[in-house]
């Protein structure tokens, strides 16, 4: 759980590695993570607003531009990267794909682990509800609607 | 470099992923007044700075940048005066970005400020930006075809009217960013986040005065551009410079709002349209002046110009044409060419006043525009020669889908129509040669590798090439690998710009690959003892086709050709072979083929809130021939949901003098919970000049989405709309605030 009392020594698992930062007080989460090579966390906005930065902090997706890494201590966090091995990743990658969704690509971790929170939390979320989830998730390609579709088939 | 599935892009870095060992960080430093002299520019106190090492300001470059050699305007690095807020003053060099950062923030900068031109309309006579522009005048162009005077005369009918267009952005999701190296063997390499890597070499080379020979430019992955990542900036000439300096590598990442003072989005359009209409409803002339928000700089304006009038007619009969285009500089960051250049703002007035007229007159806005249609072998009055077309079908799939639906109160259905080139016919930097080039080799595992020096930004560029190469080698697209992104090991190509890539870089592909065909059936032929014309090559194999028991497989054929010729490669070239228009400017416009494109809109107002809901977009395209049918629709799709945003919530304009809105939070790009259904019809009408009949697919779709929506709220409400974007205050009738009154007369 994300902890609003910030640590000098943070302990963090990252995509099941424990690590111990020690962050700037103002460092936010996504600095921390690409620093220590999480190149598939990506930074499109740096404000909350486009989701590219998007990792699960104890399984709920977050945009990491906005959490400072010093109240991470004891969480464990998956980047899209992380997820590469998990049959359900594979499933809704590969349906983003098939779907023609994805064309830069760049919004692409965030959204696979927005939707990968979204479909181990709920089973078969309804079309509405994927909509509402991968709002946060910028694609300026224009895949959002074609997302949306592949998800709900996958549902 | 080389692709082992396209379809995973994220996989692979993009430009701030990249590292190399002993990288240091640049942060560029920028002006907080739009208009000022620069008095003293002191870098003392950031060279102080813990951790920075190096800094430079504008008196570094001696030359001015622009891709365009007639109107370069841009100095790399603020020199004598700023012109707009955001403007590159001086560039920061620290050992992390957090040094570079605090490094330029200590930079002290002594400014006196001038009165800046802030609206387009008042820069006319206003304080000039530039020296040689005394009227804030980019280019006064007027052009005229056919019997202008005579065909107003003529007319039954004159309808006008004034429309304004607002100022977007591109907002690709990757921010722009550059590495460069300075080689110990004094060659410069660099990476960068861009669409044209062949302008990025050539005008790089010009900027540091190096020998092209000198440079190689690389793109690794592009998080998206659309025409936002297609001229030179100042991130890449100074990472250069300061890498050449520092013998280092130094690495150089925008910030959001960084994109957002780099711009070069869609420029604020006033237009006032005057249209003739003679009794049997054939349209005699458009005369239109044009007005363009330039911004600070010329950049690719000057194609704007042009463009803004050249593509009027499209896809229409129109007996004849005028246009004046004046670009304007005001104080804000420079506008340049985003999605559908130049031709989005003229082609929404041309429709609103189309189907304005169609009210008027009482005409079904579907039927009128099929009877105005351009057909095959037909030339607009400008000249714009017509190879194909399937703009009909694309009108008839859009009625199709929109005949029983039925529209309460406040609802309604609208409907637009437009083309687009499938590139530009002459070059940026002036010359004969070929456009686009290709290698192929054949290896003797079976595998094809070509090389294209085309730029993939996430339309799916080398996908398509790759499909176009087994096409013609009779291969699946598996057994052709791509290489691109290098201009050392790559060919040339001019770059991802005016939908060029598919039609341009195709042929080249078709040709390098019809060539390799030829040696591997020759090869075979020599081992089967006939002749390579009665030899068929299908996946894997080689057959003499009238005994196709008889052949051999494709990597002994392969094999052969080796031990013949050592090695087993063909290139090809594509050069278009369109003529110019005889007339100042007839360069521009041309092109060897023309996409098409039909929209429709259902849309319901509510005028007392003033809100406004797409339901849906019907979007058809021509796109001759969908070589990949999912990289066309997703193309569709991102033109029918960028217009969208155009046409409703996006708006870059100037908010006392600073660009406004500078973050997501506040730019309003639609997102996955405010689409309408989006359905999207591909029609295939190929043509001649066309890689297999294949035409562009990734900007003429955005065309007639915005007027398809506008004419949709025009008809709901049964108002005038003519300004976009559509946002609440227009919606609820409190007039065009910027704009002058705005009046459609038919009469
Ligand atoms: S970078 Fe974090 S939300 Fe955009
Ligand atoms: S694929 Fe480019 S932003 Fe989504």
């Amino acid at each position: 759980m994300i902890d609003a009392t910030p640590c000098a020594t943070v302990r963090l698992t990252v995509n099941d590695r424990p690590t111990t930062v020690t962050p700037r007080p103002d460092e936010t989460l996504v600095e921390t993570l690409r620093r220590y090579g999480c190149a598939d966390v990506k930074v499109g906005c740096g404000e909350g607003a486009c989701g590219a930065c998007t990792v699960a902090v104890d399984g709920v997706a977050v945009p990491s531009c906005l959490v400072l890494t010093a109240c991470c201590d004891g969480c464990s966090i998956r980047t899209a990267a992380g997820l590469s091995g998990d049959p359900l990743a594979r499933r809704i990658a590969d349906a983003l794909v098939e779907a023609g969704a994805i064309q830069c690509g760049f919004c692409a971790p965030g959204v696979l682990v927005t939707a990968w929170c979204l479909f181990s939390h709920t089973r078969n979320p309804d079309r509405e509800t994927i909509q509402r989830e991968l709002s946060g998730n910028l694609c300026r390609c224009g895949g959002s609607a074609l997302m949306v579709e592949a998800l709900a088939a996958l549902a | 470099m080389s692709t082992p599935d396209l379809r995973w892009p994220w996989v692979d870095p993009y430009v701030a992923d990249l590292a190399v060992p002993g990288m240091v960080y640049a942060a560029l430093v920028r002006s907080s007044l739009p208009h000022a002299v620069i008095r003293a520019i002191d870098l003392a106190p950031a060279l102080a700075t813990p951790g920075v090492i190096a800094a430079l300001d504008g008196e570094a470059f001696a030359v001015r940048g622009g891709v365009i050699h007639s109107s370069r305007d841009e100095p790399v690095l603020a020199r004598g005066k700023v012109r707009y807020v955001g403007e590159p003053l001086a560039v920061v060099v620290g050992v992390s970005p957090e040094a570079a950062a605090a490094g330029a923030n200590t930079v002290k900068i002594a400014l006196d400020s001038l009165p800046p031109v802030l609206t387009m309309t008042s820069a006319e006579g206003a304080t000039p930006l530039h020296e040689n522009h005394p009227d804030n005048v980019l280019r006064d162009i007027v052009l005229e075809f056919g019997p202008v005077e005579e065909s107003f005369s003529r007319a039954h009918t004159v309808f006008t009217g004034t429309y304004g267009y607002g100022a977007s952005t591109h907002a690709a999701l990757e921010p722009h960013g550059a590495l460069a190296w300075w080689r110990p063997e004094r060659r410069l390499w660099l990476w960068s986040s861009t669409q044209c890597p062949h302008l990025v070499h050539h005008e790089l080379a010009r900027l540091l005065a190096l020998d092209p020979a000198a440079v190689r430019v690389m793109t690794p992955r592009v998080g998206g551009g659309f025409g936002g990542k297609s001229e030179v900036y100042a991130h890449e000439a100074v990472a250069a410079k300061l890498s050449m300096m520092l013998h280092r590598p130094v690495r150089i990442v925008l910030s959001r709002e960084e994109v957002f003072y780099t711009h070069r989005g869609r420029h604020e359009a006033l237009i006032t349209l005057r249209m003739a209409v003679d009794s049997r409803h054939a349209i005699l002339g458009l005369d239109a002046d044009i007005l363009l928000n330039g911004g600070a700089y010329a950049g690719m304006g000057l194609v704007t110009s042009y463009y803004a009038g050249q593509f009027m007619a499209v896809p229409y009969r129109v007996e004849s044409l005028r246009f004046r285009s004046r670009r304007v500089f005001t104080n804000g960051p420079p506008a340049g060419p985003k999605r559908g250049h130049g031709s989005v703002q003229i082609r929404f007035a041309v429709e609103r006043l189309m189907d304005h007229a169609a009210l008027h007159l009482d005409l079904d806005p579907v039927a009128w525009r099929m009877a105005l249609a351009l057909e095959q072998g037909e030339a607009t009055v400008n000249g714009l020669k017509i190879g194909s077309t399937g703009f009909v079908r694309c009108l008839q799939e859009v009625a199709r889908h929109t005949e029983d639906i039925p529209c309460r109160a406040g609802e309604a259905v609208g409907f637009a129509g437009s083309a687009y080139i499938c590139g530009a016919a002459f070059p940026i930097m002036p010359n004969r040669l070929p456009h686009s080039q290709a290698l192929i080799r054949a290896d003797r595992c079976g595998l094809f590798s070509l090389t294209v020096g085309v730029a993939d930004i996430g339309q799916g560029a080398l996908e398509t090439l790759r499909v176009l190469a087994a096409e013609t080698l009779g291969q699946p697209p598996s057994s052709v690998i791509v290489s691109a992104g290098d201009t050392d090991a790559c060919p040339v190509d001019l770059g991802s710009y005016s939908s060029r890539v598919t039609l341009m870089a195709g042929n080249a592909v078709i040709a390098a690959a019809g060539s390799l065909r030829r040696t591997v059936l020759e090869a075979a032929a020599r081992r089967l003892g006939t002749r390579a014309e009665d030899l068929d090559l299908l996946p894997g194999r080689v057959v003499v086709r009238d005994e196709p028991g008889r052949g051999m497989s494709l990597t002994r054929a392969i094999a052969r050709a080796e031990e013949r010729l050592g090695v087993v490669m063909a290139g090809g070239g594509y050069t278009p072979r369109v003529e110019a228009g005889s007339y100042p400017g007839g360069a521009l416009g041309p092109s060897p083929a023309f996409s098409f494109s039909a929209a429709a809109a259902r849309v319901s107002v509510d005028r007392e809130l003033g809100t406004l809901v797409v339901h849906d977009i019907w979007l058809a395209h021509d796109c001759g021939r969908a070589v990949d049918l999912g990289r066309v629709r997703g193309q569709l799709h991102g033109c029918a949901i960028m217009a969208l945003g155009e046409a409703l919530t996006e708006k870059s304009g100037l908010t006392r003098g600073i660009m406004d809105p500078v973050g997501f939070t506040e730019y309003g790009i639609p997102t996955a919970a405010d689409l309408p259904r989006i359905h999207a019809v591909i029609v295939e009408e190929p043509d001649p000049a066309g890689p297999h009949g294949a035409k562009e697919a990734g900007e003429g779709p955005l065309l007639p989405v915005v007027p398809a929506i506008a004419n949709a709220v025009a008809r709901a409400i049964g108002a005038h709309i003519c300004r976009i974007p559509l946002t609440p205050d227009l919606l609820l009738g409190h007039g065009a605030a910027g704009y002058p009154t705005v009046e459609e007369a038919g009469g």
